[in-house]
Parts: C-alpha cells; sequence; structure tokens
C-alpha cells in the first residue's frame, strides 16, 4: 500500500541557466522501498514478515527554492507493532531517469550529445494509476516465504576477510573463496563467450546485533542460455533449472543474485596497450543497463547481489560485487570466507508455502 | 482437468524470484494462459520490454506438472485449483557494446 503519490517532473536548464525544457517521469520506488525496509528489518524497527505496511512517499521539498522544486524524497514505513521508519533520499535517486529523460532533449535538438546540463526535480500531487484488472478474476498479494537463518554475525566475521570498501550502512555479504575460484575458472573456460549463473544460499538475521547478512554458498552455473561475445540471455529453461538444483541440494538455500563474465580481452579492448586497459571503463566492473534491468526484474530486494567477473589481459580476471545502496546498484566490499561456518537456526518467515526458494527444514 | 466449481478457479502465480506472490481467484475456464499472464505482469509491475524497448517474453511454468503452460491453453484445460505458477522470462544480459575508450552503455 503506497500513499502520498506525486508526480514527477525534470526541469532541464543550460549551464547559463536557460531553460531547455521539461520532461515528466515515472519514479520506479520499489527499489527505495526494499533499501527502506531492509534497514528497518537491520535495526529491529520493522519485522522481517512485514510486507504490506502501509508505506508513504513523500517529496522533501528544497530548502531554498522551495515547493514543488525537491531535494529528495521520503520514504516512511508505518509498522502496527513498531511505529514509523523512515529514509530520506537524495536526488540522485532520479540520474537514472535524468540520462534518460535527457535524450529526449537531444533528439528535439535541445541538446547536443555530450552537452553538460543542470536539472532541477519538481514533484506535484496525484492520483495513481487504477490497478490493473483482471479478465473478470480478481489478483490479490501474498507475503512470499523467506527462508531466514538466526545466527550470530560475529562468527561469520572472525572466519572472513573484507574485500574491497565496506560500507557500514551497508548490510554484510560472505562469500567463500571457493566461489570466487569458480567463477574465475568458469569465465576462463568461456573464453571469448560471455557466461554466468545464480548465486545461492542463505540470509541470516542476528537479532542481537542487530543486523541482517547474506551468505553465498555457491554458485549454480547457468544452463539453458544464450550465449554470446557480449550478450548472456537467461532462457525460462535456465531459471527452472535453477531452481531444480537448489532443490535437488535440499540445503534450504534460496536465490540472493547471479553472476556473469565480461571478456574484456577479446573485445576492441585487446588492441589497447596494458596500462591504458588497466584505467579503461570496461576493464572495471560494470553492469550494463541491461544488466540493471534484470536486477531489478528479479533481484529487486535490497540484499539481492551481482558479480561480475572481468576476464583483462593484463592480469587474473579481476570480481566485482554489486549490490542495492540506497535504491541505487552500486559496486560495494563484500566478505571472503576462509572456511565453513557451523550451521545455524532456520526459522521459516511465514508466507505461502511451496516454490523453490522455501524453506523446508523448519 | 480443472476442477472448478461455479466461483472458477484460484490459483497462485509467483515472479521468478519468488518474492512476488499473487493470489488470482475467480478465473473462469475459458481464460487462456496469455490473459492470466498478461494481467500478472502489468499488476506485478515485471517489465514488459527491455531497456531497448524490445517485448521481453514471459512463460508460465506449471509447477505440479514442471512444464511451460502454452500462451494459447485455456486454464480450465490445464491447471486445477490451488496450482501454482511462476512467471519467467527470457531476460538478456550484457548487451554492450565494446568501444575502446568509450563509456560502457
Amino acid at each position: 500500500m503506497l500513499d502520498g503519490f506525486h508526480r514527477y517532473i525534470i526541469e532541464f536548464h543550460s549551464e547559463a541557466g536557460l531553460p531547455l525544457g521539461q520532461v515528466a517521469v515515472e519514479v520506479d520506488f520499489a527499489p527505495a522501498l526494499e533499501w527502506t525496509r531492509l534497514a528497518g528489518v537491520r535495526s529491529g524497527r520493522i519485522a522481517f514478515a512485514d510486507y504490506d505496511g502501509p508505506v508513504s512517499v513523500v517529496p522533501l521539498w528544497h530548502v531554498t527554492l522551495s515547493r514543488p522544486y525537491v531535494q529528495g524524497f521520503r520514504v516512511q514505513w508505518n509498522s502496527k507493532e513498531t511505529g514509523r521508519f523512515f529514509c530520506d533520499f537524495s536526488t540522485g535517486y532520479f540520474k537514472g531517469l535524468v540520462a534518460s529523460a535527457s535524450t529526449l532533449l537531444v533528439e528535439a535538438g535541445k541538446l547536443e550529445a555530450g552537452d553538460r546540463f543542470i536539472y532541477l526535480i519538481t514533484a506535484y500531487p496525484g492520483e495513481p494509476e487504477a490497478r490493473p484488472n483482471g479478465e473478470g478474476f480478481a489478483i490479490e498479494d501474498i507475503a512470499p516465504a523467506i527462508s531466514v537463518r538466526q545466527s550470530a554475525l560475529s562468527r561469520f566475521v572472525h572466519s572472513a576477510s573484507v574485500q574491497g570498501c565496506f560500507e557500514p550502512e551497508l548490510h554484510p555479504v560472505f562469500i567463500p573463496g571457493r566461489v570466487l575460484a569458480e567463477v574465475t575458472s568458469l569465465t576462463q573456460e568461456a573464453q571469448k563467450i560471455e557466461t554466468g549463473g545464480f548465486l545461492i544460499g542463505h540470509l541470516h538475521h542476528d537479532a542481537a546485533a542487530p543486523e541482517v547478512f547474506v551468505e553465498v554458498t555457491a554458485q549454480v552455473p547457468a544452463t539453458e542460455t544464450v550465449r554470446e561475445q557480449s550478450r548472456l540471455r537467461f532462457t525460462s529453461d535456465s531459471w527452472t533449472a535453477a531452481r531444480n538444483a537448489i532443490l535437488l541440494r535440499h540445503k534450504g538455500e534460496i536465490l540472493l543474485g547471479w553472476w556473469h563474465s565480461h571478456p574484456v580481452k577479446y573485445w576492441n579492448c585487446k588492441d589497447c596497450p596494458p596500462e591504458k586497459q588497466k584505467t579503461c571503463a570496461l576493464s572495471q566492473g560494470f553492469l550494463s543497463e541491461h544488466d540493471r534491468s534484470l536486477h531489478r526484474t528479479v533481484f529487486f530486494r535490497a540484499w539481492c547481489i551481482a558479480m561480475v567477473v572481468s576476464d583483462v589481459s593484463y592480469g587474473d580476471p579481476t570480481i566485482c560485487v554489486f549490490g542495492w545502496n540506497r535504491g541505487i546498484l552500486d559496486p560495494r566490499g563484500y566478505h571472503i570466507l576462509n572456511s565453513s561456518v557451523a550451521e545455524s537456526n532456520i526459522v521459516s518467515v511465514a508466507g505461502l508455502p511451496s516454490g523453490g526458494n522455501d524453506a523446508r527444514e523448519a | 482437468m480443472g476442477s472448478a466449481g461455479t466461483a472458477g478457479l484460484t490459483l497462485f502465480a509467483a515472479d521468478v524470484s519468488q518474492q512476488k506472490v499473487r493470489r488470482v481467484s475467480n478465473i473462469g475456464l475459458e481464460v487462456t494462459v496469455r490473459e492470466l499472464t498478461d494481467s500478472l505482469l502489468a499488476e506485478m509491475k515485471l517489465p514488459q520490454n527491455d531497456p531497448e524497448g524490445r517485448p521481453v517474453t514471459y512463460y508460465a511454468l506449471l509447477e505440479r506438472e514442471g512444464r511451460q503452460l502454452q500462451s494459447w491453453e485455456k486454464l480450465g484445460d490445464v491447471v486445477q485449483s490451488g496450482d501454482r505458477v511462476v512467471l519467467q522470462p527470457n531476460i538478456d544480459a550484457g548487451r554492450i557494446r565494446p568501444a575502446c575508450g568509450g563509456r560502457p552503455h
């Protein structure tokens, strides 16, 4: 349930301040809602099973320009049990929309490709579009089942080393070294063709910390894919195979994320000097627009991750992990798990039973 | 095969992550898989086009049988009340245009 609906419009200005035009945009607030929910759960303010509490998204009016200009927005979660919890988001959340909208101005001849511009976000109260009706049938939300293990974070931290920059605002992610070795090996074996798979494991909750964290236990190579040098298609059969693999393992694992390779050294970059390749954007781990769309479609929960293995020509393949950060997909740090951690208590959060991602050991 | 009463079929539908789950009730026996899928995609706000505007194809997997339903099949012929279907996309990663010196997109 989403309250406080507003319509958002981006105003474009030249660097000299001349107005260039306005573009109405449909803002996807779902990642912000997910971020807020996870932040609430991590701080003990929202229950894991709380999926349908009233949520409002309200503009934060610009302190100097004032209404209708915004400097961000607030997502407020209103829980019957624990009261209100909110997270604020800056206009950085709109960056992707701004980039897309600016192409319309280029097409209209108001901007040249590569021009710099200034943008402002405005918001106006409105009514959301009515939910679509089925062909005479009724559709209602059901809380999904999520398998959550009650575990002590400290036991994982003691068995792991930090990789990359770890921000306390992000939930910890633990990945075994052997999983990193496997994806590296599969990337090298695939040579000039993209490959990929699924990251499966457990979601943990440490009520004492309090903290929520992710433990990857395995990677499942994607099958039934269509693979090319710069494209990897996950087909309907790929998802079926992944779910079957999870069920066959019978460890109560869930789908936590996905990984895919970038055969950088086989792209056009192969002719570049190594020193240039080291700083080239293509050699760094990155997510394409399609990668981001896939992640948003399937891995929209704030705890989900994506991994990119870049097979570069100047050394061993590099690994970059991405995750949701305030509703935006960004590179993030993680922990390399050096040894296995003992089993923890498994708790299945209530929801619809059945399905490959459900806990069955509860 | 359908076992609906006068009120029609009831089934459960999930997206591929199993994180969006819907109960669909009062489904007429003549409703096709495509009609159900189209309504669910809109209701679950699942993208129907990729970033380049090409349509994303979704298949409905009937978990009980482990098979993909055909879009033209009538639900009254293929599902039972209480069945669970999973909407699974054919979806692309990558699709970058590698170009030295340029930003990937």
